[in-house]
């Protein structure tokens, strides 16, 4: 039968430190901050790609964070809870935006210490291009398809940050990954860049 | 594909972020419970102009004691039918017939009939909002598709001409397919295409007062409490956890937890142009998306539309008969699954879950 995913929760010092962000005590929040802020940007920037707003939506996530703190029941962890706040900024800012142009520049070099100068060059190109289709494709499909795929997340913990049964999130990443290969099918460097990574294919039937 | 590099934070922006934060925050401080009270008044006027849109629907149908769905208005036809369109969706109502439109939850599109019959066409609608019909205590959501609603009393027959739509009744829900009819109390049956079907009469009007043509009304009581309990325990179930639910986001709740919550809800009686916004997807396509969301609430009618999707020839087929392999293996039929994937094999070798239909057998001994 399939299962809904359950979160783990929350430990009591990360109630205690809610606790101390909620009644105002910056060193806690600050605490809380420091904790989290790299997780969130690796969440945004897996979900987003290299994207010249993430500072701003670091910003606004951990703002939301703070601000709804008072809500926050404990039922499941603090990171997981915040990464779901973190992907509803992505999710609103996916939605409000028009499809960005990606900058070559801010596209990371890919297995730069193995690839020749060639293969970097068209390593980056894949990666560019993989980034552009995504900017078409569905918010929700998205966000499933880099967690699972680009960042290596276990279909549990995604469905668990977006809120989502297990089954939702393995058809959302199978559309995503159907629709990434059809229109990778007409670009031969994009092809090349997508097949490379073929063994990790596992788990993402629909 | 490549794992790209996840570039560090470097601290210089990391410093920019947290002075950021916490100038924000300092420019309006944290309260014992910041966003309550706003949202505590928002509440209260909601519960308020419910409480008042449900007293006046209330007076006005009598003869349930429950909240009518919201509605923005309302057409009553006499002697002839009416065309409407509204939403990705065209009606006719019949003579002697009234309706009602309006928003529900998540955005959805929802129709009252409050007498007489509607049939609807329906673009499909798994990027739109949610379409609803109700009639007494007979609920339709609509996928896509072509049907009518004729109202019995506290009940509504459904005949469906195409596609699939989901009904729920006082204590049941049920999928009722092309051609086939449903009426409470008894199984789904084949029957007559609703547009073969001799005309009905319809029955007397009751307990609803002669309206205007279209009458604005504007209110929006709480659509929740008319929805079957047993509904809204599967509907609940099948949304999976929401703990993590993100506060106040840009959009619904959880956009992404419900793959309708960001669809708002469309103007009522839309010209026939914006009728279709969007081309429709293909029916195999929605019907798959249909079985995937039915797998945890219903596998069983799940496991119907994948094989009734696996007869066919195209794309649809493969991935169908590899979905009911898996959930087979999943619901622990094991011998199902197996001779699923042998299936899948045979007919798609070269398939897309080929692999994945290998490895399911290799752990299915």
């Amino acid at each position: 039968m399939i299962q809904v995913v359950q979160p783990l929760e929350t430990t009591e010092a990360a109630r205690d430190l809610v606790r101390r962000c909620v009644e105002g005590e910056r060193a806690a929040q600050t605490q809380l901050f420091r904790d989290e802020v790299r997780r969130v940007h690796g969440l945004l920037h897996r979900v987003l790609g290299p994207h010249a707003a993430l500072e701003d939506l670091i910003q606004e996530t951990f703002l939301n964070v703070f601000r709804s703190l008072p809500r926050f029941r404990g039922e499941a962890m603090l990171s997981t809870w915040i990464g779901g706040i973190a992907l509803n900024v992505a999710y609103g800012h996916l939605r409000a935006s028009p499809p960005p142009l990606v900058r070559l520049e801010l596209v990371p070099d890919a297995r730069a210490d193995t690839a020749d100068a060639e293969q970097q060059v068209a390593a980056r190109q894949g990666l560019r291009r993989v980034y552009q289709l995504l900017d078409r494709m569905d918010p929700r499909l998205r966000i499933a398809f880099s967690l699972h795929v680009i960042d290596g997340r276990p279909l549990r913990e995604v469905a668990a940050l977006m809120s989502a049964s297990l089954v939702a999130t393995k058809t959302r990443v199978w559309r995503a990954r159907r629709e990434l290969d059809k229109r990778a099918g007409r670009d031969p460097l994009l092809r090349a860049f997508l097949d490379e990574g073929r063994a990790d294919r596992r788990g993402d039937e629909p | 594909m490549k794992r790209p590099p996840l570039p560090p934070l470097a601290d210089s922006a990391l410093h920019r972020i947290e002075r950021g934060v916490f100038e924000a925050l300092d420019a309006r401080p944290l309260e014992a419970g910041p966003g309550r009270a706003p949202r505590w008044r928002a509440l209260a006027l909601a519960v308020t102009g419910a409480a008042a849109a449900g007293a006046i629907f209330v007076a006005r149908d009598g003869r349930r004691g429950e909240p009518l769905p919201a509605r923005t208005a309302q057409i009553s036809t006499t002697t002839s039918g009416s065309h409407i369109a509204i939403a990705g969706a065209t009606l006719d109502v019949a003579p002697q017939s009234a309706v009602s439109f309006g928003g529900g939850r998540d955005g959805a599109v929802v129709v009252a009939l409050e007498r007489g019959t509607v049939t609807c066409e329906v673009a499909p609608r798994t990027n739109r909002a949610p379409f609803i019909v109700e009639a007494g205590e007979t609920r339709v959501t609509v996928i896509g598709t072509r049907f009518s609603v004729h109202r019995e009393g506290a009940h509504a027959t459904v005949s469906v001409e195409h596609g699939l739509v989901e009904v729920a009744d006082t204590n049941m829900t049920e999928l009722v397919h092309a051609g086939e009819r449903f009426r409470p109390g008894e199984p789904v049956t084949r029957a007559p295409l609703a547009s073969e079907a001799p005309a009905e009469p319809p029955p007397p009007s009751h307990a609803v007062a002669p309206a205007p043509v279209v009458a604005a009304a504007a209110v929006a009581p709480p659509r929740s409490s008319s929805r079957p309990a047993h509904h809204r325990r599967l509907a609940r179930a099948e949304r999976g956890p929401r703990d993590v639910a993100a506060p106040e986001p840009p959009e619904a709740a959880s956009p992404l937890a419900d793959p309708a919550a960001s669809a708002s809800a469309p103007a009522v009686a839309a010209p026939a142009s914006a009728a279709d916004d969007g081309a429709p997807r293909r029916s195999e396509q929605v019907l798959f998306e249909l079985a995937a969301q039915l797998e945890v609430r219903d596998p069983v009618a799940a496991l119907r539309i994948y094989g009734e999707l696996a007869g066919g020839a195209d794309g649809w087929a493969a991935s169908a008969l590899f979905a009911s392999a898996r959930l087979e293996a999943e619901r622990g039929q094991t011998p199902r699954a197996r001779a699923l994937c042998d299936s899948y094999l045979q007919r798609f070798p070269r398939g897309p879950n080929a692999d994945d239909a290998r490895a399911l057998l290799a752990a299915s001994p």
